[in-house]
C-alpha cells in the first residue's frame, strides 16, 4: 500500500501538482488513523494530505479514479491457494518436492494463490521501471518485461508440464483434470492481471504529458484562429491574467504604503516621551489609483480579439477604481456601467452586440476620435492611460490622427494594442503608421502570450 | 480530541454543526497528526464556524486571530510595552542613578546598565498577542487564524516558523517552546494564493456548499419547528439560487436566516411570494436580486400536483 501511495504521489507530480516529501509522509502517517478498506476515507486521506490547491482537486479526483480503480477482483476462491479449494491432500508435498521442475511462479500460484503473486507483480513492475511508461502503446513491451522478470516463459505450455509432473507422481487422472482446469483458469486471470496493471499505469500517466502542449500552443495562437472550445479555455486564461494584475497591483500599493521618514512628525511625537524619539513617523504615500480609459474596436474584422480584450477590460474594471470602457465601430458608446452591473459573459455579449451603436458599419477611427474629443475629452487628464484596441484599418476614411494627438496631449500616455500582425500594418487601409506617431506605445497583441507580456510590463 | 471519525462527526453535530463524513475525516486526521488545518472554500460555508465548534465540542478555549492587510508580528505575536518601560525608567530614575553612582567611567556605567537589562526586557513588559498566547498556554486550545490570505506574504513566512516548530524566538528573552501543541485552524477565501511552504505544513480541507440533504439537516438542527417538507424545499431553492451566476451566492447563514423568516411568517409552502419576501435576507446586491427575480421559475420548487 505504501508503495502504491508513493507511486501515486509521483503520478500527481507528473501532472504538475507539487507534492513535498513532507506531505507524502503525512499521508503515510495518516494511514494509521483511517480505515483503509473504506474507499471514500482513503480518498479523503490522500486528498487532504497531498492536495493543497482547490484548482488541483479535479485532477486529483480523475487520477485517483484511474489509479485506484478497483481492479476486477477475481473470485475469492481463485485468490486462495489451490489446496484450500481443490484437491488438497498431498498437493503441497508433491509441489514442494517438485522444486526445479516447475517454475517458481506457478508453484506460488498454486500454493499461495493469486493475491500473493500480485505483490510479486508490483515488485516486478517497479524493477522494470513501470513509472517510465508513457503511452498505452508501450503496454505490450512492459508486459513482456514483467513476465520475464517473474520468470514466466513466453509460451503457456506450463500447466501441462505441471500436470505431467503430477501424473508421474501418481496423482489420479480425475484429480488431475480438476487441477488442470483450475490452474488454467488461474493462469488466465493472472495474465489478465499483468495486462491490466500495466495498462492502468499507462493510462494514468497519459493525460499528464498531453496537458502542457496545447497550453503553450494556445498562448501563441492568434485570437482570430481560435475555435469554439479554445475560446472557452482562453477566457479562463484571461481571467487568471486579470487576477494576476490585481494581485500585483495590491502588492505595489502595499509596498508603497510606507513612505519616507518624516522628521517633523517624529519630533512632534517625541514630546510625548520627554523628547525621546520613541516612535518613528513615516509620511504616508498617497495611493495612486490608475485611471484607464479604454476604447475597443468591436467591428467584425477584430471580433474575436475584441472579445478577449473586453474580458480583460471587464476584469480590469473590477480591479481598479477608475476605468472607463468604450466600444466603437464608427460611433462610440460607453459600456462602463454595463460592465459594473452585469456578469462577465453577459456584459461582454452586450458590448459586442447591443451597446447602442450601429454594428454593421465600417470602422471609422477618424470620426470615433473626433466624437471622443467632442464628448468625452474631459474624462482624460494627465494621470490617465488611454488604451486603444483595434487594427487601425480605417476603410480609407479620414484618419483623424490630429484628434488622437489631442487626446495624447491631455493624457499621461496613449497605448495602442493591435490584434493584427505587425507585418501587415502599412498595407491596404491600415493607418497604423500614422497613428503610431501619435501614441506613446504601439504593441502587436495577437495572442495571449503577447497580451500577457503587455500586462506584465504595464505598470499602471 | 476525539477517538474516532464517527465521534468527531457526532460531537460536532452535537454543537449543531453538521458535516459530511469526508470533512469529519479530515478534521480527525488533523487532530491526530497534530497538524494545522487549512480550510478553503466560498464565503459563508462555515469555515470560521468549524473552528469555533471544534473548540466548543471539546470544551476548550478558542483563540481567534483575525488577519488583515498590515498585520505584523507586533500584533500577532508579541510586543514590548514601550510606554510602560519608559514609565518605569522615569520612576526608577533615582534607583538607576544609585546603581550607577559607584561607577567611575562611562563604560563602567554602560556595563552596569547592561547587567540590569533583563529587568526591562522581561515578561513584565511583554504584551502577549494571540500566537504567543496560544503557544504559552498550558492547556489545550483551538487557535483560529482567520482569513490568512488577507495578510501579507511576509507575515505568512513568519507564521510558517511558528506553525512548523511551535516555538518562538524573542531575541531579548530566548526561545519559547510550546507547552502543548494547539489545534490550529486556518481559513482562507483564496483572494491570494497562499505560499507553498505554509500549505505544506497543513492538511487541506476544501469546504463547499453542502448538498441539499445536508443543508436540510443543518436547517432542521438550527431552526427547529419548521415543517420538514418546507425545510427540504428551502434547501433545494437555496441550491438553485446558488447555481445562478451571482456575485455573491447566499451563505448557509443566510439560508438559516431565511428559514427563520419563513417560520416567523408562518409560511406553509414555498411560492413566488415567499421567495420574493426572502430576497432581502438571501441576496444583498441589486444585480443579484434582479438575476434571481429573472430566473424565479428555476428557483421555485416543482409544485406538487394538487388535486
Amino acid at each position: 500500500m505504501r508503495e502504491q501511495i508513493l507511486q501515486f504521489a509521483e503520478l500527481l507530480r507528473g501532472s504538475g501538482i507539487r507534492i513535498a516529501p513532507e506531505e507524502t509522509l503525512d499521508c503515510l502517517t495518516g494511514m494509521e488513523h483511517v480505515d483503509l478498506r473504506d474507499r471514500n476515507l482513503f480518498r479523503t486521506l490522500l486528498r487532504s494530505t497531498l492536495i493543497k490547491r482547490a484548482e488541483d482537486l479535479a485532477a486529483f479526483e480523475r487520477l485517483f479514479d484511474l489509479y485506484f480503480r478497483t481492479p476486477p477482483i477475481p473470485d475469492e476462491e481463485l485468490l486462495a491457494p489451490l489446496e484450500e479449494t481443490g484437491p488438497g491432500e498431498s498437493l503441497r508435498e508433491i509441489l514442494e518436492q517438485a522444486n526445479g521442475t516447475i517454475p517458481p511462479w506457478l508453484r506460488k500460484l498454486a500454493l499461495e494463490g493469486l493475491a500473493a503473486l500480485y505483490a510479486d507483480l508490483m515488485e516486478a513492475g517497479r524493477q522494470e521501471g513501470i513509472r517510465d511508461i508513457r503511452y498505452p502503446m508501450q503496454a505490450s513491451h512492459y508486459v513482456q518485461k514483467i513476465r520475464k522478470a517473474l520468470g514466466m516463459a513466453p509460451g503457456d505450455g506450463e500447466p501441462s508440464s505441471l500436470a505431467e509432473h503430477l501424473a508421474r507422481q501418481g496423482v489420479s487422472a480425475d484429480t488431475l483434470e480438476v487441477l488442470e482446469r483450475e490452474l488454467t483458469e488461474r493462469i488466465r486471470r493472472f495474465e489478465e492481471m499483468i495486462r491490466e496493471y500495466v495498462e492502468r499505469q499507462a493510462r494514468a500517466r497519459l493525460p499528464t504529458h498531453r496537458k502542457e502542449e496545447p497550453d503553450t500552443a494556445l498562448m501563441e495562437k492568434a485570437f482570430g484562429a481560435l475555435n469554439h472550445l479554445e475560446i472557452k479555455s482562453m477566457q479562463q486564461a484571461v481571467r487568471e491574467l486579470a487576477r494576476k494584475i490585481r494581485d500585483e497591483a495590491s502588492l505595489r500599493q502595499r509596498r508603497n504604503r510606507k513612505g519616507r521618514f518624516s522628521l517633523k512628525h517624529t519630533l512632534r511625537r517625541s514630546m510625548r516621551y520627554g523628547g525621546l524619539p520613541m516612535e518613528l513617523v513615516f509620511r504616508k504615500r498617497k495611493k495612486t489609483r490608475p485611471r484607464i480609459v479604454a476604447l475597443c474596436d468591436v467591428s467584425s474584422s477584430v471580433w474575436n480579439a475584441s472579445r478577449f480584450m473586453l474580458h480583460l477590460l471587464y476584469s480590469l474594471q473590477d480591479c481598479f477604481d477608475k476605468v472607463r470602457s468604450f466600444v466603437f465601430v464608427d460611433r462610440l458608446a460607453e459600456v462602463t456601467e454595463c460592465f459594473e452591473r452585469r456578469p462577465v459573459n453577459e456584459a461582454v455579449e452586450t458590448a459586442l452586440n447591443d451597446a447602442g451603436i450601429p454594428y454593421n458599419r465600417y470602422t471609422d477611427y477618424g470620426s470615433v476620435f473626433e466624437e471622443f474629443c467632442r464628448e468625452w475629452l474631459d474624462t482624460v487628464n494627465r494621470k490617465t492611460t488611454v488604451i486603444v484596441i483595434g487594427d487601425g484599418r480605417n476603410n480609407f476614411f479620414f484618419p483623424g490622427e490630429k484628434d488622437l494627438a489631442r487626446i495624447r496631449r491631455r493624457a499621461r500616455r496613449v497605448i495602442w494594442l493591435n490584434p493584427e500582425s505587425r507585418a501587415f500594418w502599412r498595407f491596404g487601409d491600415s493607418m497604423m503608421h500614422r497613428y503610431e506617431r501619435n501614441c506613446d506605445r504601439v504593441q502587436e497583441c495577437r495572442n495571449l502570450k503577447q497580451l500577457t507580456e503587455f500586462v506584465n510590463e504595464l505598470s499602471l | 480530541m476525539f477517538a474516532s471519525i464517527e465521534e468527531t462527526e457526532d460531537r460536532l453535530a452535537g454543537q449543531g454543526y453538521i458535516i459530511s463524513r469526508e470533512t469529519a475525516t479530515v478534521v480527525h486526521l488533523a487532530l491526530q497528526l497534530k497538524k494545522p488545518l487549512l480550510v478553503e472554500g466560498p464565503a459563508g460555508v462555515g469555515k470560521t464556524e468549524l473552528a469555533k465548534v471544534l473548540a466548543a465540542a471539546q470544551a476548550i478555549p478558542l483563540l481567534r486571530m483575525q488577519c488583515y492587510e498590515g498585520l505584523d508580528e507586533t500584533k500577532a505575536l508579541y510586543e514590548w510595552e514601550y510606554a510602560k518601560q519608559l514609565l518605569y525608567t522615569q520612576i526608577l530614575k533615582d534607583k538607576i542613578s544609585e546603581t550607577l553612582a559607584s561607577c567611575d567611567t562611562l563604560s563602567q556605567a554602560v556595563d552596569g546598565i547592561a547587567s540590569e537589562e533583563s529587568a526591562f526586557f522581561s515578561d513584565r513588559f511583554l504584551v502577549e498577542r494571540p500566537l504567543l498566547k496560544a503557544i504559552r498556554s498550558p492547556d489545550p486550545l483551538v487557535l483560529l487564524i482567520d482569513e490568512v490570505d488577507k495578510a501579507e506574504p511576509e507575515f505568512e513566512a513568519f507564521l510558517l516558523e511558528v506553525l512548523s516548530d511551535f516555538q518562538v524566538s524573542i531575541p531579548e528573552i530566548g526561545t519559547l517552546r510550546a507547552r502543548q501543541i494547539p489545534q490550529v485552524v486556518l481559513t482562507s477565501n483564496n483572494s491570494r494564493e497562499l505560499g507553498d511552504g505554509l500549505k505544506r505544513r497543513c492538511l487541506y480541507l476544501y469546504l463547499d456548499f453542502p448538498p441539499p440533504e445536508q443543508e436540510a439537516r443543518i436547517l432542521e438542527a438550527k431552526v427547529p419547528g419548521l415543517d420538514r417538507k418546507l425545510v427540504r424545499q428551502v434547501a433545494e431553492a437555496v441550491r438553485s439560487i446558488r447555481s445562478l451566476d451571482l456575485k455573491k451566492p447566499p451563505s448557509i447563514g443566510e439560508a438559516l436566516d431565511w428559514a427563520r423568516t419563513l417560520l416567523l411568517l408562518n409560511a406553509g409552502r414555498l411560492g413566488p411570494e415567499e421567495i420574493r419576501q426572502g430576497l432581502p435576507v438571501l441576496v444583498k446586491n441589486p444585480a443579484d436580486r434582479d438575476q434571481v427575480l429573472k430566473d424565479l421559475g428555476r428557483v421555485l420548487p416543482a409544485q406538487p400536483k394538487e388535486a
